[in-house]
């Protein structure tokens, strides 16, 4: 590990600094928007890759997040600095109702659950003049600080990329401690983790609880990118559909790799918002891909394209001969 | 929101027959699901999208062949589906019969994705359809309350579909073979049964009911690619009722959840209305109503798989 | 030190980094300026109420102008010139975004379609003075704000567009990118969908920066008005209203989309309805829920119409007549309905017989079968780049739209910047299209068409049954439609 720090800093300060330098802020724009999207998936990678609880509501959250930011801003007069962290707060109370109902629900009724419920908050609470505001779009303006003016996508950029890095460290952080060994004990068999004196509720409420900031911060993130938060047009902004975009580049990206969402985030805002957007047919086409892309993972590496890129990490370095000891 | 300020017992009355059309849908929907998860374990998140393929096939067929019977299209479209749930089983989900709940339900968020990015393509110049009713436009009209033809035939149809299929998973080498798998797998297989046989035999019946649904309910709405996706979530809940592995159940439960949804619109909590089915499932899944249907052995089944 | 204890510092740490980081905002005296539009907001149009005579056309103060688009000259190899971004010497770059895939594709893709081939079209008759216009694409489904978004901005920074047009803005997912639009300045010439006062109620409604030709709110409303007063007229005459209709000929119903758009517009046709006398009575107004409801309530909402004494319908959107015409069949509720911009497929396709006789407008963008020179041309020319494509509300706006910005471009000459483009946008006089209604605009007033023509539905076809009405016209007493006044 120590001997790859260098490395790991110098690619971390790359990712900083080129964008804003050599792209355009169009391309900022995109790439923070993927950085949001990735954050997004984390939520997902907490929830479902740690500890085996199948959500199906992260736009749900993320959608919370997004609103309460910008009413924090704009009707309540906080700032940015503190409205979007109270924001990722705000989201945890729904989390954890979702997750003590979820202690008592099994794998396919909790991920109904969640479907049902995302389909009952797009139609019922992200309509409501008090929730959204009586013009049903809410201003999220962005942040000066000293200088700076986040209105710029680059300065946004380098905001999003800081955030999402710490929140990605603290997660990797955290995906080595004794808490999420607990957690994976929880995913891979829940009877036994019981069994073995796991308080099991604890866990998955704390990943609900986790998630559900990581969604909401996301969220809150997203709000501002955006600049001005619609409930949509004919259909809901943070419904179903968004919901299960998420969930899908997220499983296509490796569900159990806090760098699965990043990748898959970057392959559906990169590739499917951004370079296909300028064709007619492009993203008809690309999301039936994309959905054959997902088939054809799940058949024979459920693990998530990360997984395949994990390998050709490893391969690289390291020789031939271990590569076989390696992949077991 | 209607403007009858107060209570009227002839729009409840209205409502209350629209919801049991509406909940015919639902149960329909249900009896797929719930035939489907028996037969392989899968929780098919693509039924509504399947329904939806199936139904714009239903519309391609009604433009381009003027003179073929209405009927006889949505005969044709119901076949469609049954072929799309078969091929999906074949192509996807045969090989995954180990795998796990999570890869189980992403595999079917993909066929999903891929009917509906298929759809989004081929009919990209109808992203708005509306397809024909199969039945007389006029209306039963019952004193002062009425339900369209369409929507009558709906409850009808589904009532028979839902009858047939009982019948023939208590009677039929099928059903037993159906009952058997779900229960017991290993022991099933054992036994001699032909497992991909059944299960494909399942999915081709679960899409079928799909498309039945779809071709059923869309003349009365807007026939998009994301249609079916309220309805199939509602099928769900239906399905739920009878704890995935109870017909009747589903059955019944489509059309109780529809009602009640449909008739709290015309009381004084009609904000209820559409939060209704997950209260529902709330209740349902919180007072673990799947005791009540699945046998000790399909129980079992059910908690190794959950 | 063991990692645990590293990683225990390290989460430490951080997490006292957080608190300092919100706990420094909350000490912040300064307060996030709510972000100040840098643009003038103009005074919301007044609702012209049905009384005040809107401008006729044709009455203005300059002489009106008669646009057949062909060839403009006036650059002349004039070297210096000033311009925008967007405009070289030879080339204009403008941008357009729309739905290609989804629910809306089949507004987006006509409306692509027709703006492309006006493009091709005007290249090949020499450009606008001697500029080629080179029309850039930019895909973003309909409901994703963030697509959206980076559609303007990549049409605005990386193609540097001088204007973007024809591009669907009714939605309330399309806010963020206008925002940024209208911070740009880029102007936005609608030919087909826009933004006023009488839809969105959000942010810079109307702005200097955009335009959307279309019949304004109160003259159509005024139009559908004086039509349905005709249609139960004939009815009652040839007896073909419900029984105990007789009496009260003139009590009607309506229904529309529970949206704010929708309930201006049902509330401003009860208004003028009241107006027209003692008998004209609007017994049951039905907000309709969203596109759900128009599946399972329809039977309700018309029963209830039926139940209040109505004799006639006026739907105050598409969806709200097709459903609502479906619904009251099946219960043989036979009356006349008039509604708002019904011209599309959601009729025709297999609405049925039930759709027979309704009437409906075209929103003052035209019809095929005028014979016009206009027309003539337009049916040339998207015959001779997309033979297979129909005409209908999205390709006909759109059409308008680019005829209005050809012919402001082209006058501009060599120097084309965007405030001289808008400036001549919103102060048209007497602006004859050949396509659609004349348009009249000023700066408070960006809708500018005061007139409309009324279609009917009869056997899955549209008909045209009259000229251009306005609020001073009446209609018709004879239509030439299969269908007449009422079903056949």
């Amino acid at each position: 590990m120590k001997n790859r720090l260098p490395v790991i800093l110098a690619l971390v300060g790359a990712g900083l600094v080129l964008p804003p330098l050599i792209l355009d802020s169009t391309w900022n724009a995109t790439l923070s928007l993927a950085l949001i999207y990735a954050l997004m998936g984390l939520s997902v990678v907490v929830l479902t890759g740690f500890v085996g609880q199948l959500s199906l509501m992260p736009a749900t959250f993320v959608g919370i997040g997004a609103y309460a930011s910008g009413r924090l801003v704009t009707n309540l007069a906080t700032p940015f600095w503190g409205a979007v962290p109270l924001a990722a707060a705000v989201v945890v109370p729904f989390a954890l109702v979702i997750g003590m109902i979820a202690l008592r629900l099994k794998g396919l009724y909790l991920a109904i659950m969640t479907l049902v419920f995302a389909n009952v908050v797009e139609q019922f609470l992200f309509t409501q003049d008090w929730f959204v505001g009586k013009q049903h779009v809410v201003d999220a303006p962005r942040p000066h600080l000293g200088g700076i003016d986040f209105a710029s996508d680059k300065s946004y950029y380098v905001l999003v990329y800081v955030a999402v890095a710490a929140v990605l460290l603290l997660t990797w952080n955290l995906s080595r401690s004794r808490t999420a060994r607990a957690c994976y004990a929880v995913r891979d068999n829940e009877d036994a983790a019981q069994a073995w004196g796991i308080n099991v509720a604890k866990y998955k409420l704390l990943a609900f609880a986790l998630s559900g900031l990581i969604a909401g911060f996301a969220g809150a993130l997203y709000g501002h990118w955006l600049e001005a938060v619609s409930t949509g047009g004919q259909r809901p902004l943070f419904g179903l559909e968004f919901s299960l975009t998420i969930v899908f580049f997220t499983i296509v990206g490796g569900v159990r790799s806090i760098w699965g969402p990043v990748l898959g985030a970057a392959v559906w805002v990169v590739l499917v918002k951004r370079l296909l957007a300028g064709s007619p047919d492009g993203v008809n086409i690309a999301i039936s891909i994309f959905g054959a892309v997902v088939l054809l993972t799940m058949l024979y590496r459920p693990a998530g394209l990360i997984a395949w890129i994990g390998d050709a990490w490893r391969r690289l370095r390291r020789p031939r001969a271990q590569v076989a000891a390696g992949e077991a | 929101m209607m403007l009858a300020a107060t209570f009227s017992g002839k729009l409840f009355a209205q409502d209350l027959l629209n919801g049991v059309s509406l909940g015919a849908v639902f149960a329909l929907l249900g009896l797929g699901v719930v035939l489907i998860y028996k037969s392989s374990g899968v929780l098919n998140f693509a039924h509504g999208s399947m329904a939806m393929f199936s139904t714009y096939v239903y519309f391609q067929l009604t433009q381009s062949f003027h003179g073929m019977p209405v009927v006889v299209a949505a005969a044709i479209a119901v076949g469609i589906g049954a072929v799309i749930g078969a091929a999906s089983y074949l192509g996807v989900f045969r090989r995954m019969q180990d795998a796990g709940l999570l890869a189980k339900v992403i595999a079917s968020l993909a066929v999903a994705g891929v009917l509906q990015g298929g759809a989004a393509f081929l009919w990209r110049n109808a992203s708005q359809a509306r397809v024909p009713q199969q039945f007389p436009e006029s209306s039963l009209r019952i004193g002062g309350v009425g339900l369209g033809w369409q929507e009558v035939g709906t409850i009808a149809i589904t009532v028979f579909a839902g009858l047939a299929l009982i019948m023939i998973l208590r009677r039929t080498t099928f059903g037993i073979a159906l009952r058997a798998t779900a229960q017991n797998r290993t022991a099933a297989r054992l036994l001699g049964v032909r497992e991909t046989r059944v299960a494909t035999t399942s999915w081709a019946i679960g899409g079928a009911l799909a498309a039945l649904a779809g071709v059923l309910v869309i003349p009365l709405a807007v026939l998009t690619v994301y249609s079916m996706i309220g309805y199939m979530v509602r099928g769900f809940v239906a399905a739920v009722v009878g704890g995935f592995v109870s017909l009747p159940a589903a059955l019944a439960g489509g059309f109780v959840l529809g009602a009640a949804q449909e008739s709290l619109k015309a009381t004084p909590v009609e904000q209820l209305s559409s939060v209704f089915a997950g209260l529902a499932i709330a209740v349902l899944l919180l007072t673990r109503v799947e005791r009540f249907f699945a046998l000790d052995q399909e129980l079992r089944a059910l908690q190794e798989l959950g | 030190m063991t990692t645990s204890a590293r990683r225990f510092r390290f989460l430490a740490s951080a997490t006292v980094l957080c608190f300092a980081l919100s706990s420094c905002a909350l000490f912040q005296r300064e307060r996030v300026a709510i972000r100040s539009s840098s643009l003038e907001t103009l005074p919301p149009t007044p609702l012209t109420a049905g009384g005040t005579t809107p401008a006729s056309p044709g009455a203005t103060s300059g002489p009106s102008v008669v646009f057949q688009p062909g060839t403009s000259h006036l650059l002349g190899g004039k070297p210096n010139y000033v311009s925008d971004d967007g405009v070289t010497a030879d080339t204009i770059r403008i941008g357009t975004i729309q739905p290609m895939d989804g629910p809306a594709a089949q507004l987006g893709r006509p409306l692509y379609r027709a703006t492309q081939a006006y493009v091709n079209d005007l290249n090949a008759r020499g450009g606008i003075n001697g500029r080629r216009v080179e029309l850039y694409l930019q895909t973003a489904c309909i409901n994703c704000e963030d697509e959206n978004k980076l559609a303007a901005k990549a049409l605005v920074e990386e193609k540097h567009v001088f204007a973007i047009v024809n591009t669907y803005m009714n939605t309330y997912a399309f806010s963020s990118a206008l925002t940024y639009l209208n911070s740009k300045r880029v102007p936005l010439i609608q030919g087909w969908s826009g933004v006023g006062p009488d839809n969105l109620t959000w942010g810079a409604q109307q702005t200097p920066w955009n335009v959307y030709y279309t019949i304004r709110n109160a003259d159509g409303v005024y139009v559908f008005a004086r039509w349905l007063q005709a249609a139960l007229t004939h009815w009652n005459a040839d007896g073909k209203l419900p029984s105990g209709c007789a009496q009260h000929p003139y009590q009607v119903g309506e229904v529309y989309l529970d949206s704010s758009q929708d309930q201006r517009r049902a509330d401003e046709f009860e208004r003028v309805w009241r107006s027209f006398g003692a008998g004209y009575k609007v017994t049951s107004k039905q907000a309709v829920a969203a596109e759900e409801e128009t599946v399972t309530r329809m039977d309700s909402y018309v029963s209830a119409m039926q139940d209040s004494g109505a004799c006639g319908a006026f739907s105050a959107s598409n969806i709200t007549m097709v459903f609502g015409m479906q619904a009251a069949k099946r219960q043989g509720w036979i009356v006349p309905w008039v509604a708002k911009s019904a011209w599309g497929r959601a009729a025709t396709d297999n609405c049925g017989s039930a759709c027979n006789g309704g009437f409906t407008d075209n929103n003052g963008w035209g019809w095929p079968q005028i014979e016009t020179p206009q027309m003539q041309q337009y049916h040339r020319v998207m015959a001779r780049y997309y033979p297979d494509s129909t005409d209908d509300a999205q390709t006909l706006g759109g059409w308008i739209g680019m005829m209005a910005f050809e012919y402001a471009a082209s006058r501009l000459g060599a120097d084309l910047k965007r405030e001289p483009l808008m400036k001549i946008l919103t102060g048209l006089n007497g602006f004859v299209t050949g396509i659609g209604a004349t348009i009249n605009s000023s700066r408070s007033d960006h809708l500018a068409m005061s007139q409309t023509m009324m279609l009917q539905i009869c056997g899955n076809r549209f008909y045209r049954v009259s000229n251009w009405l306005g609020a001073n016209t009446a209609p018709p007493s004879n239509i030439a439609s299969p269908c007449k006044w009422g079903e056949p």
